[in-house]
């Protein structure tokens, strides 16, 4: 049985009308929507891995079909003094390296892809990270090449990019592995500690026999010391660190507890004492690492996530060689100012500078926000990092590395976040106070006690300590914060820095890019006007045929066609003109149309603003297209929900045309303003904050970055360039911008949790505290009132990850069909 | 109970020894997917290791169900 209503077999986008494209795949007849598709679902099967079809549990991307310069990108990294930097030699020969995967969607694609490589002849061994999504690839060179290696994975209809992994990604690496250490020490010593104190603390093994207490002791002693001197040491050099800058945060009465103890316990254990507290240590060690782990991993995979830092500068560029007519690949960074280099349609620009040949139309989006390629002619500069749109370029290189404006706005940016305004966070502002009051209590006691009985004034004061140890007060933010998060997360908005969701609670203003934030960031087709004989479905269908062969934005609009069309020609900044089934046709701009076909212009279009774009053929004039940067699905809603609640929003874009005022009027802003520039965007924040609002940012490309630094909080799109979700407070992670009303709702409740949380637990140190002053608190009833008031500040926690925010009902499926629609499917609208 | 001046020692060595195996465990990059071995465990990828005596005839293609369904979910 067989569907033809129902979408591609391969990536779920609905069918094109016209010729079916079907293969025979698991037994059963299949419908595709490209070729693209049906090459990848045929090579799958070939290869007997078509269990991929049952195990996946997301439609996978649509692929993109593998033409010439596929084939070119990937025979690139085959070039020697660019695989100097990338790759690596191991002692056996074999060559390693690192690959960035794009596309994936689930653990099913990974599966697809491994197997899919280890059939390879020369692959030892692929290995691809669930979490972070890359690859880690060993090969022969004398069996196969890397370039092969790549365009196998293209074959699947996914994209791989070699890259060494950077100074910021090696860190975290190294740190992750020191803190699963130290948590595991920290486990294992708690266990061992906890089965040696027992007989302690319930008296089985004292009474008759000193030494066999002694030898607990030492014993629990030897255990305690590398949790205290390794596992615990993060936590007393936050501490010294914060008592020299003047700030107490949490990190100083946790050390005060684990040293103090530890240091006190060693002290009763060699000159003789009533209690040695070295499994409380160990425990209460356990416990705030693995909290700041699971911190520290969220924030690694947000700063992961997404598209690379190296993808918004190419690394390879080609380069003229002097006195020849070819070009060499070379790293971009080696770039110097002086050298020519060509720029094909699809590439990034590697280095400001000038065109010297050829024109065509650059995507300059994410350094200005305008949602239109711009047109440049020789003799007009261009900027690293923006997109060729249309024809080749040769550019004279200006400046590279270091000193073009993508380096410049980066600078900006370092600058913009040391001045970045601050919200006090809870558990900060309460250590403070909690430092002085434990040492306080700590001192009278001794005082007191020494005046009492001198001989009891030691044990006592240690006993203080360890029933003010804070270990239900340091674990009442980050439990309410890791279950918030892990709650926000599922919803699609992952918050990267502890302080992310109390800084929410704050806000009041929210000031939001346009291109990329509110828009889509790339052209849709509006609307279909017919001016001829055929229906719209026809005309976009023979559109998309013609545009196939173009990588202009324009070109997006429209699809992936079933039949692309034959014998193209390109006409930078006019259009494109191709054969159909034998028949002549042409799209682009009315002039252009009108001129190749020598028909007269049809009546004006509409001056709504929108980009036009019209079809001819044999028959004459067929369709004109509204094209538009339109509006995200979830928008307006998002937006009159957040207006409703009383939020004050702003639009800052960098976009100069005419749409940012449309955009403006259709959405419930307070205020908006275009045409700025990183540096106006930024000040445009700050002048906020100074008329007293507490200001959240909300943007993606490079020119929001130093926007985005300066703000009280920020918050990225998904496939927001990799520096800014790396830098951004928040990271949204699906196509819209639903979760962050879900955040906004979040915040609060997060932040009172957090507030029932300090105040159960300062309310068991507050009563246990006197009773520890007297003398009168036994220690396993210090140890148990320690681990209840844990649980109860964890239970409490946890209640927010139960219950599910407004909003989200409708979430999925708003999602479902944004990511689904089909140009054709919006004509109706 | 003397037993134990000896049983305490020992646990003490063999915990050093399950630390030293579990920091080299993390050295070498056992921990560095925390998530994959989760779903690689689903995968019915040992057919080429089952002996072909013990194998059901047509194991491949019938236990297929139809991936649509499969998709609509």
């Amino acid at each position: 049985m067989t569907h033809p209503s129902a979408g591609c077999f391969h990536c779920d986008e609905p069918l094109p009308p016209g010729p079916e494209i079907t293969a025979r795949v698991a037994g059963e007849q299949r419908h595709f929507c490209c070729y693209g598709c049906r090459a990848v679902s045929e090579t799958i099967v070939n290869e007997g891995l078509e269990q991929f079809y049952q195990q996946r549990s997301t439609p996978t991307i649509t692929p993109q079909a593998i033409d010439e310069k596929v084939r070119r990108d990937c025979e690139l990294f085959d070039d020697e003094t660019l695989q100097a930097q990338l790759v690596n030699r191991r002692e056996d020969g074999t060559l390693e390296t690192w690959l960035m995967v794009e596309g994936i969607t689930c653990a099913a694609c990974i599966w697809l892809i491994e197997r899919h490589l280890e059939k390879r002849p020369g692959v030892q061994s692929i290995a691809i990270n669930h979490s972070t999504q890359r690859a880690h690839l060993v090969w022969e060179s004398s069996q196969i090449s890397l370039g092969e290696l790549l365009l196998a994975i293209r074959e699947l209809g996914f994209t791989a990019s070699p890259f060494q992994p950077n100074e910021w990604e090696a860190q975290m690496k190294r740190d992750q592995k020191r803190a699963i250490i130290r948590i595991g020490i920290a486990g294992v010593a708690s266990m061992q500690a906890m089965m040696l104190a027992y007989p302690l603390q319930f008296g089985l093994a004292s009474g008759t026999d000193e030494a066999m207490i002694q030898l607990f002791r030492w014993a629990s002693w030897l255990i305690a010391t590398p949790v205290v001197l390794y596992s615990a040491f993060p936590f007393l050099q936050a501490a010294l660190r914060d008592v020299r800058s003047g700030h107490p945060t949490m990190d100083v009465p946790v050390s005060l507890a684990i040293y103090g103890g530890y240091i006190a316990s060693a002290w009763v254990t060699v000159q003789g004492g009533e209690e040695v507290y070295f499994e409380s240590v160990c425990m209460f060690t356990f416990f705030l690492g693995l909290g700041r782990f699971l911190e520290m991993r969220g924030r690694y995979r947000a700063g992961i996530a997404g598209v690379s830092l190296i993808n918004a500068v190419p690394r390879t560029a080609r380069r003229r060689i002097v006195g020849e007519d070819r070009e060499e690949a070379v790293p971009a960074a080696s770039l110097s100012a002086g050298d020519q280099v060509l720029v094909l349609p699809g590439e990034t620009v590697p280095a400001d500078g000038t065109i010297t040949e050829g024109q065509s139309a650059l995507d300059e989006s994410m350094l200005t926000g305008e949602y239109l390629p711009v047109n440049r002619v020789p003799g007009d500069p261009v900027s690293a990092g923006t997109v060729n749109t249309e024809g080749p370029l040769v550019v004279r290189v200006e400046r590279a590395g270091g000193d073009t404006r993508v380096s410049a706005i980066m600078r900006l940016l370092d600058r913009a976040q040391q001045e970045k305004p601050r919200t006090a966070v809870i558990a900060d502002r309460v250590a403070s106070y909690f430092v002085g009051a434990v040492l306080l209590a700590s001192v009278a006691t001794f005082g007191v006690w020494m005046q009492i009985d001198p001989s009891r004034a030691f044990a006592i004061t240690l006993a203080v300590l360890v029933a003010t140890c804070p270990c239900a007060l340091s674990l009442a933010t980050p439990t309410a914060l890791t279950a918030a998060t892990s709650a926000l997360q599922r919803l699609g908005f992952l918050p990267t820095r502890g302080t992310t969701l109390e800084s929410l609670s704050a806000v009041d203003t929210l000031v939001f890019d346009k291109t990329g934030t509110l828009t889509d960031g790339r052209l849709t087709l509006a609307g279909v006007t017919t001016l001829g004989p055929l229906d719209s479905e026809a005309c976009v269908s023979l559109a998309s045929a013609l545009e196939h062969h173009s990588i202009h934005p324009v070109a997006r609009a429209f699809g992936t066609p079933a039949h692309p069309a034959s014998s193209p020609r390109h006409y930078t900044g006019e259009g494109i003109t191709g054969e159909v089934a034998g028949q002549f046709y042409a799209i682009g701009t009315v002039d252009f149309v009108g001129r190749v076909l020598g028909i007269e212009p049809p009546d004006s279009a509409p001056g709504d603003g929108t980009l036009s774009i019209y079809l001819a053929g044999p028959e004459g004039w067929l369709a004109r297209f509204a094209l538009d940067d339109q509006l995200r699905p979830d928008s307006v809603s998002t937006l009159e929900l957040l207006k409703a609640r009383g939020y004050h929003l702003v639009m800052l874009s960098g976009d100069r045309s005419d749409q940012v005022e449309r955009v403006g009027r259709h959405l419930p802003l307070d205020e908006w303003q275009g045409a700025l520039s990183p540096e106006a965007k930024l000040e445009a924040i700050r002048r906020l904050e100074e008329r007293g609002h507490r200001v959240m940012m909300v943007g993606d490309g490079l020119n929001d970055l130093p926007v985005l630094a300066g703000a009280r909080l920020s918050v990225a799109m998904a496939g927001s360039s990799d520096i800014a979700s790396l830098r951004a407070d928040a990271v949204l992670l699906g196509e819209g911008l639903t979760p962050m009303a879900d955040a906004l709702t979040m915040a609060p409740r997060t932040r009172r949790i957090i507030r029932q949380n300090v105040t159960l637990s300062l309310m068991y140190n507050g009563s246990i505290l006197p009773l520890a002053m007297a003398g009168l608190v036994a220690p396993w009833a210090a140890a148990l009132g320690m681990s209840l008031s844990s649980v109860v500040v964890v239970m409490n926690a946890l209640r927010l990850g139960g219950t599910e925010p407004t909003g989200t009902s409708d979430l999925a499926e708003r999602g479902e069909s944004g990511r689904k629609e089909h140009p054709v499917a919006s004509l109706s609208g | 109970m003397e037993i134990l001046y000896i049983l305490i020692p020992l646990s003490i060595i063999l915990i050093g020894i399950a630390i030293r195996v579990f920091i080299w465990a993390v050295k070498n990059d056992q921990f560095e997917d925390l998530d994959g071995p989760a779903h690689r465990i689903l995968y019915d990828d040992d057919d080429d290791m089952i002996p072909p005596e013990a194998r059901r005839p047509g194991t491949r293609d019938t236990d297929g169900d139809d991936p649509n369904s499969e998709r609509d979910r």
